[in-house]
């Protein structure tokens, strides 16, 4: 009889602290610790600090802490292709949002990509599908749209430094604004698994690549061989964690030296990646590349035409760096997937670091 | 300070035709290895790159470099040029292209010798790519003589010439003379400095060692592993528990007398040390072949049948044998530590002296501990109710290894 009461008070006990347990925690996911706000009046930088202070405005207490981190080099450099459980990312996991969040949290990241079709928000969406993809055919639970992460480095403001960080497997937003203005957009990394196996909504760098295989398409046999590289390269050479290591010397074609059809295929490519950014910075980006563009070179390894693996394309300019390889399949096998960093040689994390 | 094919093909191509013993496979360990590496030292940045990178193994030797290269096959496909068939061990060109991609250059600026040894493939997986062919190879250096072998500049670009993204990550497994010998040391990484699209040699400074250093890690080592080793120390212990003992109608009976105890430690000792001292050389040269997990599920029942013993004589007045017996036995296992390092004659005759007197100087000073004691409590009636104990604690140490042991196999 002694035994059974003793055991029954156990049960009792166990019950009590597990229910207390997670009624907190559910308390803990619900409670805003904040107002949200109407910002579709805003513009520009106004909206996009209304949009963050929304994202805030939703969270609870220990997400926001999650999510509010300090501007340095450290954090700001925290960007990989690889998937989330191989390399943690900082800030809030999508995953972990309700549905209020998440929505807030996409409205900010749409806010500051582009709108061209297959281009900005909607090549971060597709990018979203296909690690969707990947996570219900064999990649398991390290892929799917619940695996990326928003962060803020430095409070979000039109008069200070502050960078958005959002990322995950095979995409990397860093966008560097000061007073109010976006310094750097980059290093901006896109990349896809697999590339075209699927339905024709999940191709989020489909227009990408033709784009870079069309700027070759228009050179001449002598002009291929100019921009032809002896090296091979089973990846980009400016992936993270290599910083500032531009070559000194560019290599390949020099775009200066083609005629006018030559030089849009060429700025046509460089779009693909400016046009990940908010269209009004874009257009302001786009110029500074244009005119830039003579002192521009154009390189590949491989194929031009970027099909096979070890392909490889290079956009190296006074500014703008790109970079395009076509690697294996890791996920779904023997299928190549490419990997894709836009970089610019002084506006990388907007300069500061 | 670039080097071309060319420059690395001017470099002793005559000692081919010396290559004379071929290794069996790469150490197993480097799997594990290399996982330890990753999340050790380079994390995030060895991540970065889809396809594992080269790992380098450096075995420093007293007289030589032993190199094994560890890299993805279709990089180096991709760096060589071709495919590589399944006798890669008798193509010419592939010897050859380790030579004319490797060089090291001792403070003097003589440049060492190179020679291929062995090529393996095998299967082998990453976190990151899952499943893929690796290629080892295994290069054994020598310097020039007189050249000091623990610095030297490493000319490195085997793969990374062509495939520019490639980089190797170089490693020491094993420094005998510096008294490293189960750590995996990262040194530095052969990579394109992408500024100015070089692959700048690494400058190689193993830093102090001796061979007296290397001996003393070894004694050491030999200490430890009676002190730290559980079992053998509890075996120890449970042999010297009755030692004191007369027996009478088959039963322990009184205190013997300090001399008659003294002597029968000391044989027990002695005879355990020949025992395990005979064993340790012939399973570290591997000139006995044995199962590690036999051996050890034979220490568990040689602690078991001492623990009967301790509770009631089962060998008396054959004790000599029988620690002689189970010596063999435990200096199997001893010898499973040495025989996992790749040393050189001198290097391993020196290891299997020092580990062996640190073996017994741990030995001494345990019976010294114990001694007095245990002759003082033997005189009491309480050491009776102390002997039995001893004996089913040891008897339960001694099941449970036995059982883990085999489940665990």
């Amino acid at each position: 009889m002694r035994k059974l009461v003793l055991n029954l008070f156990l049960v009792a006990c166990v019950s009590f602290v597990s229910c207390s347990k997670s009624s907190d925690d559910a308390s803990a996911a619900v409670t805003p610790s904040g107002t949200v706000t109407d910002c579709s009046s805003k513009t520009g930088i106004a909206k996009i600090v209304c949009l963050a202070e929304n994202l805030k405005a939703t969270l609870s207490a220990s997400q926001l802490t999650t999510l509010q981190l300090e501007y340095n080099a450290t954090n700001a450099k925290k960007w990989s292709n690889l998937p989330v459980t191989m390399v943690p990312r900082i800030g809030i996991r999508f995953g972990d949002l309700n549905a209020t969040q998440l929505t807030a949290a996409k409205a900010l990241l749409k806010e500051v990509t582009g709108s061209t079709a297959n281009e900005g928000y909607e090549e971060i969406t597709q990018l979203w599908l296909a690690d969707d993809y990947l996570s219900n055919n064999g990649g398991g639970t390290t892929y799917g749209a619940g695996q990326y992460y928003m962060a803020f480095l430095g409070t979000p403001s039109a008069t200070a430094t502050w960078q958005l960080q959002a990322g995950g497997h095979h995409l990397a937003v860093s966008n560097t604004y000061v007073n109010g203005v976006l310094k750097g957009a980059t290093p901006s990394f896109r990349a896809v698994e697999p590339f075209a196996a699927f339905g024709s909504n999940y191709q989020p760098l489909v227009q990408d690549r033709d784009a870079l295989a069309a700027m070759f398409g228009s050179l001449s046999a002598s002009e291929l061989a100019t921009a032809k590289l002896s090296s091979t390269f089973s990846d980009i050479l400016l992936g993270p964690g290599k910083d500032g290591q531009f070559p000194n010397a560019k290599s390949g074609l020099k775009v200066g030296n083609l005629n006018a059809a030559q030089k849009t295929a060429v700025l046509n490519a460089i779009k693909t990646y400016v046009n990940d950014i908010d269209d009004a910075n874009a257009a302001i980006i786009m110029a500074k590349y244009t005119a830039e563009i003579d002192d521009t070179y154009i390189a590949y390894s491989g194929n031009a035409n970027l099909t096979v693996q070890n392909d490889y394309v290079r956009i190296d300019g006074t500014s703008v760096w790109i970079e395009y390889s076509v690697q294996g399949g890791i996920v779904i096998r023997n299928v190549p997937h490419p990997h894709s960093v836009w970089r610019d040689r002084t506006g990388d994390y907007g300069g500061s670091f | 300070m670039y080097l071309t094919p060319t420059q690395f093909g001017e470099i002793e191509q005559a000692i081919m035709a010396a290559v004379s013993k071929s290794f069996p496979k790469v150490a197993n360990l480097h799997q594990v290895c290399y996982l330890l590496f990753f999340t050790l030292f380079f994390g995030e940045i060895a991540y970065a790159h889809p396809m594992p990178n080269t790992v380098i193994e450096l075995t420093i030797q007293h007289k030589s470099i032993q190199m094994d290269i560890l890299m993805p096959l279709s990089e180096f496909e991709l760096a060589f040029g071709q495919k590589i068939g399944s006798n890669i061990n008798e193509n010419e060109q592939f010897r050859r292209y380790f030579q004319e991609h490797i060089r090291l250059q001792g403070k003097d600026k003589q440049t060492w010798e190179v020679k291929f040894i062995s090529a393996t493939i095998q299967e082998t997986n990453s976190e990151i790519v899952g499943k893929y062919s690796e290629l080892a190879v295994r290069i054994q250096i020598f310097p020039k003589t007189d050249s000091d072998i623990r610095y030297f500049l490493l000319f490195y670009d085997v793969i990374i010439h062509q495939v520019i993204t490639h980089e190797a990550l170089l490693n020491v497994v094993q420094d005998w003379e510096s008294g490293q010998h189960e750590n995996l040391l990262p040194i530095g990484v052969v990579k394109l400095d992408i500024p100015t699209g070089k692959i700048f040699p690494l400058e190689i400074n193993l830093g102090e060692g001796s061979l007296w250093k290397g001996f003393k890690t070894m004694l050491v080592l030999g200490a430890n592993h009676i002190a730290e080793g559980t079992d053998h120390l509890l075996f120890l212990l449970i042999l010297l528990v009755p030692a004191p003992l007369l027996v009478k109608n088959k039963k322990w009976s009184s205190f013997g007398g300090l001399r008659y105890t003294v002597r029968k430690l000391v044989s027990i000792i002695t005879a355990f040390t020949a025992g395990h001292s005979v064993t340790l050389l012939l399973g570290t040269l591997a000139w006995i072949p044995f199962s590690s997990q036999l051996i050890e599920v034979m220490i568990g029942f040689s602690i078991l049948i001492s623990a009967f013993h301790a509770y009631r004589p089962l060998f008396f007045g054959k004790e000599i044998y029988i620690a002689a017996g189970f010596g063999l036995i435990h200096g199997l296992a001893f010898s499973d530590t040495l025989s996992k390092l790749h040393l050189d004659a001198l290097q391993m005759g020196l290891s299997i002296f020092g580990f062996n007197v640190g073996i017994e100087l741990m030995q001494i000073c345990i019976m010294l501990l114990v001694l007095p004691p245990l002759m003082l409590l033997s005189k009491r009636p309480i050491y009776a109710n102390f002997r039995i104990l001893m004996s089913c604690l040891a008897a339960f140490a001694a099941l449970f290894w036995i059982v883990e042991r085999i489940a665990g196999g």
